[in-house]
């Protein structure tokens, strides 16, 4: 079950001992089973459990026979411990206790059997009572963690006006409930394992069977088996073992925090992938243009869908070119701007002692300096830094001479268009990107953003997201999927999954068009 | 391992290429900051009897040009939003090089919207700068070339206000003109097109200064071969447009039948479409322009009834006015011997076999050739009055009809 170790191990110990290694922890020793002896079994514990201050075992006598239980301190429910395991083991009275029988006695805990020292260790670490009969080779786990986590909350990344306000929390088993909230049907699948050696953190592959690809089930489980890592307690962690191209500045997977955007996207085909303990899960297949999706575009009437995306496209190609443009066509191509134009902006530069690719590239700085101040500080002084860098630094640079007011105005425009950008990962890379562009900018004018602009679409072609291209449905081309893509059409007229994901069953909306039934009004009333 | 490498030598190789490549493409040296140019917006051209050309360019100054730079920029009229720099040369491209050695900062070439030609100039040929012209990359297709009968450095000096930028109000002039008549709008594309055609007789605008120095549209400057012959007034240049195709919006004012009290009668014609037939006749050639022409009532005389009757003879009046302003301006360019209504190019698309025949002795055939013009005006709307507001007045009482009962 877990994986063999492949560096050692370099925590020290804090007693001065000299530091044990992973395979002087012998891991292998997890398949052999649970000793039948208590001497034998503390023997094991005093080597497997020391120094862990959270590890609680109590013996009790029932009728007789000795019982051991063992827990992790923190992360038990001890009411229930209490009242669903130490009470009902009071009540019992039959003598030569069977395991079973304890089995029986505590129904108001989940239990199952374990066998090995492995099983011993991961339920004790999944925050689950192990108990321990002796004189019997099994031992019962009695599910009744209550690891700490927060309640479930507003989605803070991706927040709608309209549409559910649940977000995901770090606990997978509620956000798999949030999952099962919105598809009630058994044909939701959610296949487990476990990652990371010393985590032991739990990976969950969901999809819906029937209709997402069982190859794409199949590749998603085969990448995430080959893991052998220490932790894996985050997604991103999780996208970069993962995915397709590892170079890429542009996310292959997409991430979200929403049960809702998992569930429409689990229903066109997709597969969702979720680690316990963190707050977000992937989405496999992601294409470029899902990441220029809100959920809110769901929300609200198509037609306003369409020009929020229209306006979307515009400010991610702007937060890429913009910069760069301005350098180009003030450093080299004058003659493409408007008479008028080219005044007001020679008349803006004038006696500024930078050249327009070093300005650009100083106030891209300062903005990113800015932009991670923000995030970084408390979100009341990130708000009060943000705004006394952008308008005192800005105004007074602009009022010192070194930079001009359509630099502040164009480098401003392209931090508020990446704003506008839904997907936080994908803004990210068009924050790297615009510094090439400008690069280029500055060295060939629009040569040069013209040839960075084709390198840059040739990379994004050849980019694929567990086999499906990056770039789809644009490229290669397909005509059905169109309709959830540059715009939304109305949801009578998208009938079928995106043609580009090959799901099983292909149609999802069979609903008539509205309004063209020949039922007349009398027809209604009479009926 | 052995394959990741050979991939990552290969994107590294290629990744190498594209950045020396880009590097020496155009490399930074073409680089040219905005604030390190002399931008032109016009040129003048006028003769220089010492060394050949005098060249005058009307170069921004951008910290005085109005509303840019913050709003810091003075607009009280201290500083003016161009400076006129001159230079000469034994050609323009000459005198354009020398300008650079005089002013600091590169002559910028590539806004440049006018190029003005004196007069004296003008008459001995402004083919002369047409080769540059049309071979410097810097220069755009559709910058105006214009006419004047003045020196050109003066025009480019005169304040075209309230546009601070002398050029920009002149080319602005040009095409609120050009919107009634096209003829008007003289690009460097349109006046190449003429020159290079079988009547081989651009037309530019001609702008002159008025009294109070300021320029207008003084009408339109016709070549022979590219040297100035005439110039024609705006009622010619309305005949002139008549002949060459359509027209918008163009007012014509007719006379009042008993007393002229100083206000007549305005056609404005909506839009007008020419047609052109050629025939030849023994010795020389027939063409037949007809005339389509759509029109509104601008004014009407005093104390005039409008009926049909009324409305067929002002029709028929504005049909007569253009005839006549047709035939006037052919008048004029067959005494000058020139062929700015494109007859020549108009008989060369649709006789190619007959022109080639008379090409060689066009020059002695256009003054010859006799005009036949069919027109037709049709009013179609009367505006938003019927009659003039006199015609209501009772003669006897002065009081008008149907006030007071």
């Amino acid at each position: 079950m877990f994986a063999r170790f492949r560096r050692s191990d370099q925590a020290s110990s804090p007693s001065g001992r000299k530091p044990r290694t992973a395979s002087d922890l012998n891991i292998s020793e997890s398949d052999e089973p649970i000793p039948d002896r208590p001497e034998s079994m503390h023997r094991w514990l005093d080597t497997e459990w020391a120094r862990c201050i959270d590890f609680q075992m109590r013996d009790i006598e029932v009728c007789g026979t000795r019982i051991t239980l063992f827990w992790l301190r923190g992360i038990v429910d001890l009411l229930r411990l209490e009242t669903g395991i130490m009470q009902p083991l009071e009540s019992v009275s039959k003598r030569r206790l069977q395991l079973r029988d304890l089995a029986s006695v505590l129904h108001t805990v989940i239990v199952r059997e374990i066998s090995t020292l492995g099983e011993f260790n991961a339920a004790v670490t999944d925050g689950q009572v192990v108990l321990r009969m002796w004189g019997t080779s099994h031992a019962l786990v009695l599910e009744v963690s209550d690891p700490p986590g927060r309640p479930i909350d507003k989605p803070e990344n991706e927040p709608t006006l309209e549409g559910p306000q649940e977000a995901f929390v770090e606990h997978i088993q509620l956000n798999l409930a949030l999952i099962r909230k919105r598809i009630r049907s058994p044909r939701l699948k959610v296949e487990s394992m476990r990652v990371g050696t010393y985590s032991h953190s739990t990976v969950c592959v969901v999809y819906v069977e029937g209709v997402a690809k069982p190859t794409l089930v199949a590749e998603a489980k085969r990448r995430i088996q080959k893991i052998s890592i220490d932790s894996l307690n985050d997604i991103n962690k999780l996208r970069e073992l993962i995915g397709d191209a590892p170079f890429t500045l542009f996310p292959v997977t997409d991430e979200t925090e929403r049960p809702d955007r998992v569930t429409s996207n689990l229903l066109q085909g997709r597969i969702a992938i979720m680690v316990d303990g963190a707050p977000n899960c992937l989405l496999v297949p992601a294409q470029f243009i899902h990441f220029l999706v809100a959920a809110d575009d769901y929300y609200v009437h198509y037609t306003l869908t369409i020009f929020l995306r229209m306006l979307r496209h515009l400010a991610y190609w702007s937060s890429l070119f913009l910069p760069a443009l301005y350098v180009a066509l003030s450093s080299y191509n004058q003659d493409l701007l408007p008479t008028p134009l080219l005044i007001t902006v020679a008349a803006q530069h004038r006696g500024i002692p930078f050249p327009s690719i070093l300005e650009a590239l100083v106030m891209l700085t300062i903005f990113e300096v800015l932009r991670e101040a923000g995030t970084r500080l408390p979100r009341a002084v990130g708000q009060s830094v943000s705004i006394v860098g952008t308008l005192v630094v800005g105004d007074s640079a602009v009022r010192a001479g070194l930079v001009s007011p359509g630099m502040v105005i164009v480098i401003a425009s392209t931090g508020v268009a990446s704003f506008a950008l839904p997907a936080y990962g994908f803004v990210n890379s068009s924050r790297l990107i615009q510094f090439a562009f400008v690069l280029a900018a500055g060295l060939g004018g629009l040569v040069g953003v013209l040839l960075l602009a084709l390198i840059l679409i040739t990379h994004l072609v050849s980019l694929r997201s567990f086999g499906v291209p990056y770039m789809a449905p644009g490229a290669p081309f397909e005509w059905a999927d169109m309709k959830d893509m540059f715009i939304r059409a109305p949801w009578f007229a998208m009938r079928r999954r995106p043609k580009h994901l090959e799901p099983i069953d292909s149609v999802n909306n069979r609903t008539p068009v509205p309004g063209k039934s020949k039922a007349s009004s009398w027809d209604l009333s009479e009926s | 391992m052995k394959a990741f490498r050979i991939r990552w030598w290969q994107r590294t190789r290629a990744l190498m290429v594209v950045g020396v490549g880009s590097v020496l493409l155009t490399g930074c040296y073409d680089i040219q900051e905005v604030d390190n140019m002399n931008l032109v917006l016009a040129i003048g051209v006028d003769e220089d009897r010492a060394r050949g050309v005098n060249v005058t360019a009307e170069i921004v100054n951008p910290a005085s040009v109005p509303s840019s730079g913050g709003g810091e920029s003075s607009t009280s009229g201290e500083r003016r939003a161009t400076l006129i720099r001159q230079a000469t040369g034994v050609s323009i491209e000459d005198a354009i090089g020398n300008l650079e050695r005089e002013v600091p900062h590169s002559v910028y070439l590539a806004q440049n919207m006018l190029v003005v030609f004196g007069q004296s100039y003008a008459k001995h040929g402004v083919e002369r700068a047409f080769d540059y012209l049309e071979r410097d990359r810097a220069f755009r297709r559709n910058q105006l070339f214009l006419a004047t009968p003045e020196r050109a450095s003066d025009v480019l000096s005169a304040s075209a206000e309230p546009e601070a930028l002398n050029a920009l109000g002149i080319r602005e002039l040009v095409e609120q003109t050009s919107r009634q008549l096209p003829i008007v709008q003289s690009e460097q594309q349109q006046v190449m097109k003429e020159y290079l055609s079988p009547s081989q007789a651009p037309v530019m605008a001609s702008i002159a200064l008025n009294d109070s120095q300021h320029p207008v549209v003084q009408g339109i400057a016709v070549f022979r071969a590219g040297h100035l012959v005439d110039t024609l007034s705006i009622r010619e240049m309305q005949g002139l447009g008549w002949m060459l195709g359509r027209t918008r919006q163009v007012a014509i004012r007719l006379p009042c039948r008993d007393k002229e009290n100083g206000t007549g009668t305005t056609i404005r014609l909506l839009d007008s479409d020419t047609r052109f037939d050629s025939e030849p006749v023994p010795g020389g050639l027939r063409v037949r322009l007809t005339v389509h022409a759509r029109a509104e009532i601008g004014q009407l005389c005093p104390y005039e009834q409008l009926d049909e009757q009324k409305l067929a003879q002002l029709n028929q009046m504005a049909s007569a006015y253009i005839g006549q302003s047709m035939q006037l301006v052919l008048n004029k360019l067959q005494r000058d011997d020139v062929d700015a209504c494109q007859f020549g190019r108009r008989v060369f698309m649709q006789h190619p076999a007959y022109w080639r025949r008379i090409s060689a002795s066009w020059p002695t055939i256009f003054p010859k050739v006799q005009m036949d013009c069919q027109v037709k005006v049709q009013t179609i709307r009367t505006n938003l009055a019927f009659s003039a507001p006199e015609s209501t007045v009772s003669r006897s009482s002065a009081v008008p009809s149907g006030v007071g009962r």
